[in-house]
Formats: structure tokens, C-alpha cells, sequence
């Protein structure tokens, strides 16, 4: 299989498996799967937004910071980085974690943090018909417009086109 | 696949894209659908999305060609079947162009 090819169709991580044979010394290929392909619930949405850097390589401490941002996103909004530090025994100052998160997960705590209140906004968006305006407040937000800002970097999508569209899809199905 | 090389593709109104490191998702925002575009697919889109008046197989394939070292049949081939893949899902339409 070329490299080159491989770096371009089936680059790992890519959240399915879109392969292409190139066959020595031809110009064939071979399609074994679809360049297109649906996505059915959010978190497949997310997924691939949003990939989540391979836990096997996390540094351990990096990777206890994300599960306590994981378990409770928008609980960060209100606690410093030196206070998680401290109850989770990390023995770092905040600014040795925050390099150390962006180094292992790519991506500095804070965006980690703001990307994982706005999953679980998109989650509350689609499941349930709890008004944005509380949405946004349980995410962290001050305003409803900031909210919606920054949702719609994500998404590309307002909040409520957002919701608009997983309800179309239900009815669709 | 075979795409008449005629076509026009352009991309369906209400549809957003959102790119990510791999490729891209699109919002079907009428229908209520979301899909996942890989790397040379997303290029497709991209290329498609680009031009509102309409481009042709030929016209998507000269932009692979500078973003992919791969031989031009293949990327044809290529673009041909993610073309018919696109067009299946709804997310973008072919205006066949006859010539006199």
C-alpha cells in the first residue's frame, strides 16, 4: 500500500475506516468502505469533532485532570486549576498541570473544559426541551448569546437549529 | 461509478459542514441527518461548497490533484464514487449541462 496514500485516506484516528488499496506497480484502487458515512446520535457527532487524544498515552496525571473535567464539566468553571490540583493529590503547581495537560492532551485544560461543557450542552439540546437559556447557564455561560457564540464555533449550528434538527431526525426515523 | 462528465455538482442548500483534523461533518439541517466525510471527501466538499455556480468531475479532480500525489485516474475514480456517495445521502445535487 502506497504511504503516501495511506497518510491520505486512512489516517488512524479518523473515527471510521475509510481504506484504499493501491495495488504495487498499478494505479488501482480499491474502495473497501464508504467516503460518506452517517452519523446517528451526538456522541458520534462529538467523536469525530471532537476526537479525544488516545488515553494509553496520557500522562497519568494529565489523564486524572481530564476524568475530573469529564465527570463534571461545567463544575470547572468555578474551581481553579490549583484547587483540582489539590484535591486530587497532584502535587503540581497549576501552571506545571496546565502545561502538562496541553502537552499530553493537545489542547490546553481550559478549551478541554469549555468543548466538554458544550458536548454536554449538545446532549441536554437534543434529548431534552429544557429552554437554551438554562442550557446555557448549566454550561457555564453568563449570556445566552456567548452560549450561542460559541456553540455555533463548534457546531456551525445554532443551539436551537441544532435541536431543530436531532427532533426532524426523530421524526425522520 | 460512472459520472457524467457533463454534470455539474453543487452542493444542497441547508447543509452546513464543520471540519475537523480527519475530515469533516455535515448538518442535513431539513432532514435531520448528520454525516461523517473522510479526508478526500471533505476535499470533494470543500471544492464543491467553493463553487456556488456548479463544478464538474474534471473541475473537482484538478483541485485533488493538488492536494493528493496520487495518479489523476485514481483520483477520478475516487472523486466519481464520493460524488455518487454524496448525491445518495442528498447533500449535493448534479445539473447535467448538455452541450451543443
Amino acid at each position: 500500500m502506497s504511504v503516501l496514500w495511506t497518510e491520505c485516506f486512512g489516517r488512524p484516528g479518523a473515527g471510521h475506516h475509510s481504506v484504499t488499496i493501491k495495488h504495487e506497480g498499478g494505479g488501482t484502487m480499491i474502495h473497501d468502505q464508504r467516503f460518506v458515512q452517517r452519523l446517528e446520535t451526538v456522541d458520534s457527532v462529538v467523536a469525530v469533532l471532537f476526537p479525544q487524544a488516545a488515553e494509553v498515552q496520557m500522562d497519568w496525571r494529565a489523564k486524572k485532570l481530564k476524568d475530573f473535567i469529564d465527570a463534571d464539566p461545567p463544575k470547572v468553571r468555578y474551581i481553579s486549576v490549583g484547587d483540582i490540583c489539590n484535591e486530587l493529590e497532584l502535587f503540581l503547581s497549576p501552571r506545571q498541570a496546565r502545561r502538562l495537560f496541553k502537552e499530553s492532551a493537545g489542547i490546553s485544560i481550559n478549551e478541554y473544559a469549555r468543548k466538554r461543557r458544550l458536548v454536554l450542552a449538545a446532549k441536554q439540546l437534543q434529548a431534552t426541551d429544557v429552554p437554551v437559556k438554562v442550557i446555557a447557564t448549566d454550561a457555564g455561560y453568563d449570556t445566552q448569546q456567548g452560549f450561542a457564540r460559541s456553540f455555533y464555533d463548534m457546531f456551525h449550528l445554532t443551539p436551537l437549529e441544532f435541536r431543530r434538527m436531532w427532533h426532524r431526525s426523530q421524526v425522520t426515523a | 461509478m460512472n459520472t457524467n462528465q457533463f454534470a455539474m455538482w453543487r452542493s444542497s442548500p441547508e447543509v452546513r459542514a464543520t471540519y475537523s483534523q480527519d475530515g469533516a461533518v455535515l448538518l442535513d439541517v431539513n432532514e435531520g441527518l448528520c454525516y461523517s466525510l473522510d479526508g478526500v471527501a471533505a476535499q470533494v466538499w470543500v471544492t464543491i461548497e467553493g463553487s456556488p455556480a456548479g463544478i464538474s468531475l474534471e473541475g473537482i479532480v484538478d483541485v485533488l490533484e493538488t492536494h493528493f500525489t496520487v495518479s489523476r485516474e485514481g483520483l477520478e475514480s475516487d472523486a466519481s464514487d464520493c460524488l455518487a456517495e454524496l448525491q445518495l445521502a442528498g447533500l449535493v445535487q448534479e445539473k447535467v449541462v448538455v452541450e451543443r
